[in-house]
């Protein structure tokens, strides 16, 4: 298709659409009209040329990249880019460890609760009633051997601060090999990388790592779907990443006081026994299985086929700190509903991860004389707890984490 | 590293693309080339960069040996020598697991109870590629078809030449010699860096666009404790179908369009296999390198199709079942070859005895529907899952109400949150099918070099860069 030149054109080379040559003659001296430079532009951008073709490619990618990495540095919605962003979770790892390193030396937690979620209602107010003892409860969301490891390393070698106690929740999957292989840091929480205090911590992590991970993250499509959805759709506003004092989701003693069940906050109502949870968890396992869909599956993190020796050799460092500074431990096995423990006995290798656990934290027992008790709360009901007691199918209420306390307060004793 | 990575897309290539067009000394070329080569398959698995090594000086020094003497024993001898050693490596590393398990299996049958020595062997990545590419090297000397390289250099950079080094397409010595010989005078050509490009995002679309979407559909149908039922057997074993194609042609396309942005041009390794007539067809059209291979190594020296119907049948069996065994140690490869083996014999018997002629679409459908039913094997844990599966696919498990399909045979894309419904999983199904049938394949599309395609280009590069976080492997890595 030829393309119509100007008058006067002498542009005789590659002027035109599909390669042809046009005509006419242009007279140099004259600026070109609009529509001149406009048919040129057109024109060069859809004539066949291997070397425009392979810069429109390299630039256009280079130029994306770019793009992509600046709108997800902006956004910053998991906290890789400094505190200020669009905050999508709550970094519990950063704002207690914020919370913690702005404490006095003097108020620093003589008692010291690491774990998961599902250590988060282990009041620290009921550890002081029944040990006597000042408390922080250091649990964080998937809180894992590594997250132990950090968080006993920055009070003993960052805050200079020995605890006297720290009881360490463990579920099953504390020590399971990464589900999700992150390319740099396969296994850890971005939340923990995030909290530099802790991470540091870390064997492995140094900063070239730590930038390349930020990096490649800004440019996963899942940062950019959520950075678009927190920029666009929910309009938040950039913000510095609350901290502890004024959390929704904490208490300033560590303790966690929002619970969601089936898109409901359910915690007014399991605390007051208000709500059963037993009939709605019997009711999906039910629909589940009519689906085809195996209820365990929801909870993929009980679905694992062994141990992973790195995460064991985490756990293995953190009792030795613990025995090297006379810091005494006392491991809980985290509880889950009844009906749950049920299914995962069933369908996965939870029995035999128990009793692989079990074995572990004896072993543990006998080579670690800091070790001083071990709770097994894994079985909710022969524990004598109450079925009702979960928030969901994982996290346990108050009545059955005092219940788990008292256990541990008749294990222990501080001078 | 893989090709669809982070560390690969935005810092290997860059670097190795900067600095083979910077380098302008053909040695300096040559050994820039070959310790990247080294360094990507050192990345992948460090500890067998050794044997790669091996490998490669054991042929070096074989291929010259070969052409030294005139001695017809001796050069048998040095042949003899480069075969065992390359054939004993894959044996002791893919094959040592597999045959002490059987054997010990086997003599279990009839009552032995014999404790073989088990060693968990890891195997050594790409070990069945590089170990065929370089093995024809001598094989060719030997033969006559090609001389021996004095440089020790370049036969190293051919060997560990990384485009192609994990997963084809196998690259003979003959292919390559004069490419590597004219970098001497190399001049960077556009136009060929412009079909690499095009071939590496063809590549990377099908690996993360199509084939890791249709995998968990797949794994449905394979990997549960389950028998699976009529629809989620068929369904998962013609995703499966999919997937293992658009994967593996994938990995070649990206290896081609390597190859062509540093000026190399690496033989064509798929080529619409699906829509072949018949087996054979077939099998001139799917890993089209492998099938050569097997065909001048092993089916011709076997007697070819020269001596007779019998014979020709059995030479077909095996090769077949030994290309079955060079995909994996499992008697589910060695069940998938001889079931392809079975399929070469009857298209072979047909031909002889009959000159029925079937509609070619009908007998492109009766072609695919075998080659589906072999992929069962192919993918299936064990023997009893294949069974099972297959058992399913006949109805010997029941068939789901049509509302199981949009209840579980969902899909989701890579980078994107939503998971589509199995309505919106079987309308994709059906789209990869009219791609597979209907458009032409990465190398019929053409190459357009607009500008405004280069940025198109770019773009689409960029978004499947967005996808990269979860690095899924290419299926033929295993092998």
């Amino acid at each position: 298709m030829d393309v119509p030149c100007a008058p006067g054109c002498q542009v005789a080379s590659v002027n035109s659409i599909d390669g042809q040559v046009c005509g006419g003659l242009v007279d140099a001296a004259r600026p070109a009209s609009r529509s001149h430079v406009l048919r040129r532009v057109v024109a060069a951008v859809v004539t066949p040329s291997p070397r425009a073709f392979l810069m429109c490619v390299c630039g256009t990618f280079v130029l994306g990249v770019l793009v992509l990495f600046a709108f997800s540095v902006y956004v910053n919605p998991w906290g890789d880019f400094g505190k200020t962003g669009f905050h999508r979770l709550y970094n519990a790892r950063l704002a207690k460890a914020d919370y913690i390193d702005g404490l006095a030396p003097s108020d620093l937690p003589e008692i010291v609760v690491m774990g998961s979620s599902n250590t988060m209602r282990f009041r620290p107010a009921t550890i002081s009633r029944l040990m006597g003892k000042s408390a922080f409860n250091f649990g964080v969301f998937w809180g894992r051997a590594e997250d132990f490891l950090c968080i006993t390393h920055h009070f003993v070698d960052d805050l200079q601060h020995k605890p006297k106690l720290v009881i360490v929740g463990i579920d099953t999957w504390s020590f399971a090999p990464a589900m999700n292989e992150h390319p740099v840091f396969p296994g850890i929480r971005r939340r923990l990388l995030n909290a530099p205090q802790l991470s540091r911590h870390l064997p492995g992590v140094g900063w070239t790592k730590r930038a390349w991970a930020n990096f490649i993250d800004s440019l996963s499509g899942q940062q950019l779907a959520l950075s678009w959805k927190l920029f666009w759709d929910d309009r938040h506003e950039r913000t510095e990443a609350p901290r502890l004092e004024s959390s929704e989701w904490f208490e300033t003693d560590g303790t966690r006081v929002r619970y969601f069940w089936e898109g409901n906050e359910v915690f007014e109502a399991v605390e007051t026994g208000a709500y059963s949870i037993t009939e709605d968890i019997r009711r999906l396992i039910r629909d589940s299985s009519q689906s085809g869909v195996r209820f365990v599956d929801q909870f993929p993190m009980y679905n694992f086929d062994r141990m992973d020796q790195t995460k064991i050799d985490y756990m293995v460092e953190t009792l030795d700190v613990c025995q090297r500074e006379s810091i005494q431990v006392v491991f809980v096995i985290n509880p889950v509903h009844p009906l749950l423990y049920q299914q995962l006995i069933a369908h996965t290798r939870h029995p035999q991860h128990l009793e692989e656990l079990k074995t572990m934290l004896s072993q543990f027992r006998r080579d670690y004389s800091v070790v001083s008790g071990i709770i097994d709360a894994s079985d909710i009901t022969t524990f004598g707890g109450d079925p009702d007691g979960f928030f969901d199918p994982m996290h346990p209420a108050t009545r059955n984490c005092d219940l788990i306390l008292e256990r541990v307060a008749a294990e222990v004793h501080l001078n | 590293m893989i090709f669809p990575s982070y560390i690969f897309v935005l810092a290997f290539l860059p670097l190795v693309l900067c600095g083979w067009y910077l380098i302008r000394s053909y040695r300096a070329k040559l050994a820039f080339l070959t310790a990247m080569s080294y360094v990507f398959y050192g990345w992948l698995d460090y500890r067998f960069v050794a044997l790669m090594l091996a490998s490669t000086l054991l042929d070096y020094h074989c291929g010259r040996k070969i052409a030294e003497t005139n001695s017809p024993a001796t050069r048998k001898r040095w042949l003899i020598c480069s075969i065992a050693g390359n054939l004993g490596s894959l044996g002791f590393f893919k094959y040592y697991g597999f045959f002490t398990q059987s054997c010990a299996e086997l003599l279990a049958v009839i009552g032995i109870d014999a404790s073989l020595p088990v060693l968990n062997v890891v195997l050594p990545l790409g070990i069945s590629f590089y170990t065929f590419q370089s093995m024809s090297y001598s094989i060719d000397i030997y033969r006559g078809q090609c001389k021996p390289t004095g440089d020790l250099l370049l036969f190293t950079a051919y060997v560990s030449m990384f485009p192609q080094l994990v997963a084809g397409p196998i690259v003979r010595y003959s292919d390559i010699e004069n490419q590597l010989g004219t970098l001497r005078h190399q001049k960077t050509n556009h136009e060929q860096i412009c079909d690499g490009a095009w071939l590496f995002v063809i590549g990377l679309v099908k690996k993360i666009w199509i084939a890791d979407v249709l995998a968990p559909v797949a794994a449905l149908a394979f990997d549960t404790e389950s028998s699976p039922q009529m629809i989620t057997a068929w369904v998962g074993t013609l995703c499966y179908t999919f997937q293992i194609y658009f994967d593996f042609s994938a990995y070649s396309d990206m290896a081609r369009g390597l190859g062509l942005m540093m000026g190399f041009t690496f033989p064509i390794n798929f080529n619409s296999p699906y829509k072949s007539a018949n087996i054979s067809e077939f099998w001139n059209r799917w890993h089209i390198t492998l099938s050569h291979w097997l065909r001048d190594y092993l089916y011709i020296p076997l007697g070819g199709s020269r001596c007779g119907t019998v014979k020709t049948l059995r030479n077909l069996g095996i090769t077949m079942f030994l290309g079955g065994l060079w995909h994996g140690a499992a008697w589910t490869f060695v069940v998938w070859g001889v079931f392809h083996g079975a399929l070469l014999m009857t298209h072979a018997t047909w031909k002889r005895l009959t000159r029925v002629q079937l509609n070619r679409t009908l007998a492109i459908g009766v072609t695919f529907v075998s080659v589906m039913v072999g992929w069962v094997f192919f993918r299936a844990h064990s023997l009893e899952g294949a069974g099972s599966v297959l058992a399913g696919m006949f109805g010997m498990h029941g068939a789901e109400p049509f509302s199981y399909v949009s209840a579980t045979l969902g899909i989701s894309f890579p980078g994107i949150y939503e998971q589509f419904s199995g309505m919106h999983g079987l309308a994709f199904l059906l789209f990869v099918t009219v791609l597979t049938f209907g458009a032409p394949n990465s190398e019929e599309i053409p190459k357009l070099r607009q500008p405004i395609v280069g940025v198109a280009m770019g773009t689409v590069a960029v978004c499947t860069l967005t996808t990269f976080m979860n690095e899924t492997p290419f299926l033929y890595f295993m092998f």
